[in-house]
């Protein structure tokens, strides 16, 4: 009875020693900077199987505009580095790591399902009127189709439609005004498809000019709508 | 009188304590949904619903058929592949100077995450904790997966 389990517990101490390889594949100059250069080359030679499967998995995704993506990471064990660029990537299997260049076909590979769940963006638009009058103007006019087509795509939509004036007339008729320019976006999402619950209304009149002018001034820029979606 | 003072327990329970079990403001809502995620609320599960809240401390929950994207008050965006298990640390924003902490962790899975107004104007201000490492976050778009091994093992 006795020696079966000295050989279990034995067995048990040597699963934790061996365990999983404790080499870390940061070179001693990565260690003492904490940086790793995203587009430095995976190390040739590199033949050292990791006796652990991967079990971490951090990507940068590729951005777009000319941003680059950049991420600080702090291993529990001490050992950081920065992850700074598309694709850039590092595993963990055990303690060892392993920085490297990924692509589209493995962060797809990856990540495919849960990129496919990232919302879209929220955005503001910002639509302007005639003097005097809830119409749109002609430029606004084709806009707006784009927007309230964007809009009614999206799924679990909030829309904040806010109506703005200039400073002609007086402050009471352009609240009134302001309101009536809200509605006139409001009525386009609805006719539509989006649900009325979803949109909500601010009328400002002229209390929140875009452009700073004298009282009654036509100006077109104080004019509009500015409609945010999330 | 018994009865009055009843009442007056109930309508205190009511008034004073059930807030306090959602003191936290509503720091985001769920904007995509497939399969049926589960969000653990104070130890209860809820079924993840589109346009839903969510609270910080709430739990992730999806199994492998369920994917689910949230979209947070700083404009941040996050999402949860299949089989994943994820914890809303914490979460605070000041609408006005945009300083505050947003922290995840995920247990197992995987996580997708768009940075927003928090990173922006401080960035690493998002932090991402896995079972290995914590990531803070500069900005804007990065992954990360976890396998539990354990589980799978289990499972297989």
């Amino acid at each position: 009875m006795n020696s079966i389990y000295k050989i279990i517990i034995s067995l048990v101490l040597l699963l934790g020693i061996v365990g999983c390889a404790s080499v870390n594949t940061l070179s001693p100059e990565e260690r003492k900077s904490g940086i790793v250069l995203s587009y430095a080359e995976t190390p040739d030679g590199d033949k050292v199987t990791p006796l652990c499967p991967i079990t971490e998995t951090y990507m940068v995704m590729p951005e777009e505009g000319g941003k680059v993506g950049t991420v600080d990471v702090a291993f529990n064990n001490g050992d950081e580095l920065v992850l700074h660029g598309d694709y850039s990537s590092v595993t963990v299997a055990g303690e060892q790591t392993k920085t490297y260049v990924s692509d589209s076909a493995e962060m797809t590979e990856l990540f495919g399902t849960v990129l496919a769940a990232l919302p879209e963006a929220p955005f503001t638009a910002t639509l302007y009127f005639i003097s005097d009058s809830d119409v749109l103007d002609a430029t606004s006019k084709q806009e707006a189709e784009n927007i309230y087509n964007n809009i009614v795509q999206r799924q679990a939509v909030e829309v904040s439609i806010s109506g703005h004036t200039d400073t002609v007339g007086s402050e009471k008729s352009n609240i009134i005004l302001s309101k009536r320019r809200a509605n006139t976006v409001r009525r386009g999402l609805i006719q539509r498809g989006v649900s009325e619950e979803t949109i909500k209304i601010t009328a400002f009149g002229e209390s929140k000019l875009l452009v700073e002018t004298d009282d009654n001034t036509n100006e077109l820029k104080n004019r509009r709508v500015e409609i945010n979606v999330r | 009188m018994r009865r009055n003072v009843c009442n007056l327990i109930i309508v205190f329970l009511i008034v004073v304590i059930s807030p306090l079990a959602h003191a936290n403001e509503v720091i985001g809502k769920v904007k995509t949904l497939s399969g049926t995620p589960v969000i653990e609320r104070s130890g209860t599960p809820i079924a993840a619903k589109l346009g839903g809240p969510v609270y910080p401390q709430d739990k992730i929950i999806t199994d492998e058929h369920s994917a689910i994207g949230f979209l947070f008050n700083d404009d941040s965006r996050l999402s949860l592949g299949p089989l994943s298990t994820l914890l809303l640390e914490q979460f605070s924003f000041d609408e006005k100077s945009h300083d505050g902490n947003f922290g995840v962790s995920i247990q197992k899975g995987t996580l997708s995450v768009i940075s927003g107004k928090l990173t922006a104007k401080t960035p690493g201000s998002l932090k991402v904790r896995t079972p290995a490492a914590i990531l803070a976050v500069r900005g804007t778009e990065f992954s990360v997966k976890v396998d539990a091994l354990g589980e799978e093992e289990e499972e297989q």
